[in-house]
């Protein structure tokens, strides 16, 4: 048993805080926010030269073949600096495409991915706001050679500049909706396929995705017809785990700045740090972002032996979207007015946590899936 | 990182599990009933036993073994961290418990008693023989300890001579010893003058009196009068007058599991939730009660893990001093599990009641005392009542050693840096 970093990890962790304070500080997130792309292809770059992106891809396609738990430790980092990139859906689906593509297939997208040329996004919500395959009723029908796609995803990240989608369709109705999800690999730019922004309380760029008789080759098709959704489900828990570590570091930047303006703003003659009412939040905080933390590499550790880790994920989902929340909320209590702002970073922090509380599942979410897993 | 326990460890643990699998067959009847109840310490039968459990305990090596091994002659061989938190948690998975304040003694003697001291009293807690309560709290120093009244004046003998009154000391009136602090230098300034005595609570001239709390019938807390009492000189841990700064640095308690004793008594009530209908469906599948339980079972989870990450940085840093905030688990963690438990304890209290509904309120049928109408109280495990006295016993009690919010003072300043 050892839950600490190891050498190399605290290597890990200095080289990405380091590079992302020099490259990403509030004035760049800022600056991306207003911007058409959001994110800065120009970074995105050094980053993939970096080896981040293939961080935990296996060497054979360029990766590093390094351990979700390394890329927690990366994950922290980028929550700490908000960096705005097309990272987290294009991994995703590189692991998606790496847990059930044809060799073929990984051939052709892992590389790019891992070298940052293809930007890969999930179209996975759909209006019913499930994460649960039974929310899944965009049809993929065959015909002939080709799938023919109806149906809206919603909330797709980067649909505008995405290079890919890949689509979770429903194939069949079946016993159980598990057994009727296939995967496709769509081109955004196909005829059929509009994309309209909408606006979020992040204002991350999330889109509409539409699938007007979108036509689809069958070679497509990744993974087995009827079989996606077992695949996928794996990914959206790693997805899970390093959404709730990007929480630790959102959360524990907000942490730091209350710190430092509990130390230096003076009210009523005092430090407000002084102030249990303002202690306690900040206690609490930082509670919830040691217990999310450790949880993120436990649950990391246990999906990276191969391990159900039903449980490890609720639980940590569930408590880093409780603190998301926590820090979010308490954190504009110790700035007051002045977080309300939008020159002050706070809000940048608070609206992001927001979307990370409720992506992959909010707490309520994850307590249900808590109580099944321990089959109460 | 790493999950897993090496083959060594796993040696370890089972040899702890083993053990106690066999001892809890040998415990009398009833006892675990009451040890749930934390009321072993009333009756004799039980109390006796837990003694004599506590020496064989002792026997096998694993009260002292994580002492430093300059004290190998007590059986001190600085086991790892990890190796006295598997211990704890084969204890608490076992509900078991040692005698009380058995290694109260241990820490302080050996971090700064004398030779003489050391070598009286560290065969006799290694071998599990020695027990002791707190004397700390008086009426006007709780949280504020440092306002302690008890004096312990020099006599020109070089013995002392204690009056005062000490209040809580739980289990005084079956323990042998108090560990006492008091004040040797009444013109100091306040924390200045402190010193702690080892005090055989049979010496003459204290009385001890029983102070009952509403969790029953149980006897735990007392009232402890001392009048003119004389303790030798010999009995004086550390130096004269330092016991303030001596305390915060008290070493040689192994590590534990924060939370495991708690689960044992989740899994209890999640399984009683399963079994008792309501309207014809179990409580289990009511949505409401899957998400109180849920979130209860989230948290312990945490602390679990949170009380594993802190013991693996122990083990990693042996010997060096630990730094830090927000980096990883540090120094902090104690008082973050200790704050975390003692706010999951009454929640899980207040919610079993809430979940169980009126009947929560029928006190059951522990061994040791019998209730009226207790056939109507629910039986959780095998305990009848189990949830009204959890309720009375536990969602209260969650201040000695530090309330929640002294606490939270503590992380914040000594944490987080915050100003006083
Ligand atoms: C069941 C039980 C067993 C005990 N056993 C022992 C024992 O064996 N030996 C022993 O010596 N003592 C024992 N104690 C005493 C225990 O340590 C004290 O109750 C505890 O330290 C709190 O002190 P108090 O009760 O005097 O509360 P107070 O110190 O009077 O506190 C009252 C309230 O004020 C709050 N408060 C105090 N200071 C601050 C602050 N700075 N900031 C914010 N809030 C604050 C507290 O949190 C609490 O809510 C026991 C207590 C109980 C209940």
């Amino acid at each position: 048993m050892d839950l600490t970093l190891n050498e190399e990890q605290q290597m890990l962790q200095k080289m990405a805080h380091d590079f992302l304070e020099d490259k990403c500080p509030p004035l760049v997130v800022r600056r991306l926010e207003e911007s058409e792309l959001g994110y800065s292809p120009d970074m995105w770059r050094e980053i993939a030269d970096l080896g981040w992106v293939g961080l935990i891809f296996p060497e054979q396609y360029g990766g590093s073949e390094l351990s979700l738990v390394d890329l927690t430790i990366l994950y922290e980092e980028m929550g700490r600096a908000i960096l705005p990139s097309p990272y987290t859906p294009t991994v995703l689906a590189g692991l998606t495409i790496l847990a059930c593509g044809s060799e073929e297939q990984k051939k052709e997208f892992l590389p790019k991915i891992i070298n940052g040329e293809s930007i890969f996004t999930l179209a996975l919500l759909e209006p019913s706001a499930s994460y649960d395959a039974a929310g899944i009723a965009v049809t993929a029908k065959a015909s002939g050679d080709d799938y023919i796609i109806n149906g809206t995803k919603l909330l797709v990240p980067n649909a505008h500049i995405a290079d890919w989608l890949l689509c979770v369709t429903r194939t069949r109705g079946g016993k159980t909706p598990e057994g009727g999800i296939t995967l496709f690999l769509v081109k955004p730019k196909n005829p059929g396929i509009t994309v309209e922004p909408i606006s979020t309380t992040a204002l991350d760029k999330q889109f509409e995705v539409t699938f007007a008789n979108v036509k689809v080759p069958k070679e497509n098709m990744l993974g087995k017809l009827n079989g996606g959704w077992a695949p996928l489900a794996r990914v959206l828990q790693q997805a899970a785990v390093l959404q709730s570590a990007e929480i630790v570091g959102m959360s524990q930047k907000v942490l730091e700045i209350a710190i430092d303006w509990a130390k230096s703003r003076v009210v009523y003659e005092q430090q407000i740090g002084v102030y249990q009412g303002i202690q306690h939040k900040l206690v609490n905080m930082f509670r919830n972002i040691e217990g999310a933390r450790v949880m993120a590499w436990t649950a990391a550790l246990v999906l990276g032996e191969g391990l159900p880790g039903t449980r490890e994920v609720a639980v940590t989902k569930a408590w880093a979207s409780q603190t998301a929340q926590l820090a979010g909320y308490e954190g504009h209590q110790v700035f007051a007015g002045q977080g309300y702002m939008q020159e002050h970073d706070m809000q940048l922090y608070s609206r992001r946590l927001k979307a990370a509380e409720l992506n992959l599942g909010q707490a309520d979410y994850h307590f249900e899936k808590f109580a099944q897993a321990i089959e109460m | 990182m790493d999950l897993h326990f090496t083959a060594e460890q796993e040696k370890w643990r089972k040899e702890f599990k083993d053990f106690l699998d066999e001892e809890v067959k040998k415990a009398p009847p009833g006892y675990f009933v009451d040890d749930i109840m934390s009321d072993i310490h009333e009756q004799d039968d039980h109390w006796n036993w837990t003694c004599e459990f506590t020496k064989r305990v002792g026997a096998k090596g694993w009260i002292s073994m994580g002492w430093p091994t300059k004290f190998a002659k007590y059986g001190g061989r600085d086991a790892s961290p990890i190796e006295t938190a598997l211990f704890s948690e084969q204890m608490a998975l076992h509900e078991a418990t040692l005698a009380y304040g058995v290694n109260t003694l241990g820490g302080p003697i050996l971090t700064h008693g004398s030779k003489e001291l050391q070598e009286e009293f560290l065969p006799k807690i290694a071998a599990g023989e020695i027990t002791c309560m707190l004397g700390l709290s008086e009426s006007d120093a709780g949280s504020d300890l440092a306002n302690a009244k008890t004096r312990a004046i020099k006599q020109p003998d070089g013995d002392y001579l204690v009056n005062g009154h000490k209040i809580f000391s739980s289990m005084g009136h079956r323990t042998a010893y108090t560990l006492l602090l008091a004040i040797t230098d009444p013109n100091a300034r306040k924390r200045y003058g402190f010193s702690r005595f080892a005090v055989n609570l049979k010496s003459p001239g204290i009385t001890i009196s029983t102070w009952w709390n509403m969790s029953g019938k149980g006897h735990h807390q007392n009232q402890v009068f001392f009048d003119d009492v004389r303790v030798p000189a010999r009995n004086l841990i550390g130096v004269e007058n330092q016991a303030w700064g001596e305390m915060n640095r008290d070493r040689g308690g192994g590590s534990s599991i924060t939370g495991i004793g708690m689960k044992v008594l989740f899994n209890k009530f999640v399984k009683f939730c399963q079994e008792t209908k309501r309207n014809g469906k179990p409580l289990s599948e009511d949505p409401v009660v899957r998400h109180k339980l849920a979130e209860l079972g989230v948290e312990l989870d945490v602390i679990i893990q949170i009380s594993w990450a802190s013991v693996t940085m122990r083990e990693k840093t042996r010997g060096r001093p630990i730094e830090g905030v927000g980096g990883g688990i540090h120094t902090s963690a104690s008082a973050i599990l200790d704050m975390m438990r003692k706010e999951w304890t009454p929640r899980f209290a207040i919610a079993a009641t809430q979940i169980v509904g009126p009947l929560a309120q029928v006190r059951g049928n522990p061994v040791s005392h019998l209730q009226e109408g207790a056939k109507w109280a629910p039986v959780v495990g095998d305990m009848p009542g189990w949830i009204e006295r959890y309720y009375r016993g536990h969602a209260f009690d969650n201040h000695r050693h530090g309330t929640p919010e002294v606490l939270r003072m503590i992380l914040a300043t000594r944490g987080l840096g915050l100003p006083r």
